[in-house]
């Protein structure tokens, strides 16, 4: 505790319950700060415009996504980057952003830097993502997709039969919902995807 | 046959005959003509390819399809419920009359079995024939 002797020599006059006080506040406050920072930096990565500030995000799959049905649509709801391609479950979402700093070096490397190389790398990429789409049941999907709530009456004969075998079969959104909005690359689909669950 | 194509000779045989002997010209006269029918068939080849690419306009096609809930059901290269439009274009692949054959099956809603039960194929949302041509093309192009 020497840290503690020192502090006293400093504020002689102090009480040992002021200072105790004082040291406590300062550490809540630093703490406050830097968690606050850090969660403004987690949301500020989580922004269409942090997304598309490199231009591999901004002039493929963010161009195809434009004008799809998650981008614009009737009621004005939006579906960004990170509601589908980041988990909203804070520990999960940490752990993706950990991973999601590892492709930072692609981008330094330059790996995706042009459009062939990009269509080059865009079924590996696409299979990693159905893949994880895969093994947490599209979670980002449903967080705003509930099958629960999805009014039957309002979906086709077609639709609601496929829709009854899925939540029967516990099948992924991402299944059948790929390619929805970015180009489908061109190879087998989610559905031929071997992948423990 | 094995070693030469492991180790190509490096120097051509022709190239260190004098130019100007009945055997030179006549070899490389033979090569000219190998080379200009080359030629001619790469021209008609990049020209047939030209044709067909012209013929489908393919955001044209993918809007048809798209609009119409096509990729609901199928998809390009990937399994759905219904075949991948790659599937469709082998198995169409060779016959003379598959354009009007999977033509039909667009506009007519066919009866068809998805997972063992029979329903009805949806219609392609168009009215116009060129574009439902186009859309057909697209599919056998894949």
């Amino acid at each position: 505790m020497g840290w503690w002797q020192n502090l006293r020599q400093r504020c002689a006059t102090c009480s040992r319950i002021t200072l105790g006080a004082g040291v406590l506040a300062a550490t809540l406050a630093i703490s406050f700060v830097m968690l606050t920072a850090g969660a403004y930096g987690l949301a500020w990565t989580n922004t269409e415009q942090f997304c598309i500030g490199c231009h591999e995000m901004r002039e493929n799959v963010y161009a195809e996504f434009k004008g799809t049905i998650h981008d614009k649509n009737r009621s004005g709801v939006r579906a960004i980057c990170s509601s589908c391609h980041v988990p909203h479950e804070p520990l999960a979402l940490v752990i993706r952003k950990m991973q999601a700093s590892f492709e930072v070096w692609g981008h330094l490397t330059g790996k995706i830097d042009t459009k062939e190389k990009f269509e080059k790398n865009r079924y590996e990429m696409a299979v990693k993502e159905w893949t994880r789409m895969k093994k947490n049941g599209s979670q980002e999907c449903r967080n705003c997709h509930h099958f629960d709530a999805m009014d039957e009456e309002k979906q086709t004969e077609k639709a609601r039969g496929r829709h009854a075998k899925a939540k029967a079969e516990g099948t992924a959104c991402i299944d059948c919902h790929f390619g929805i909005a970015h180009k489908e690359p061109d190879g087998p689909g989610p559905r031929e995807l071997k992948i423990a669950k | 046959m094995l070693t030469e194509i492991n180790n190509p000779p490096l120097f051509d045989e022709d190239s260190r005959r004098p130019m100007g002997t009945f055997y030179g010209r006549r070899k490389q006269g033979t090569q000219e003509m190998k080379n200009t029918k080359y030629a001619v068939g790469v021209v008609l080849g990049m020209l047939a390819g030209a044709v067909q690419a012209q013929s489908v306009d393919v955001p044209a096609a993918e809007a048809l399809l798209k609009k119409s809930g096509c990729m609901k059901c199928h998809s390009v290269s990937a399994e759905k419920e219904g075949p991948a439009f790659k599937k469709t274009a082998a198995k169409y692949k060779g016959q003379a009359d598959a354009a009007a054959k999977l033509q039909t099956h667009l506009m007519s809603g066919p009866t068809i079995k998805v997972d063992g039960k029979e329903e009805r194929h949806d219609i392609i949302k168009s009215k116009d024939d060129r574009e439902i041509k186009n859309a057909v093309a697209y599919i056998l192009s894949r």
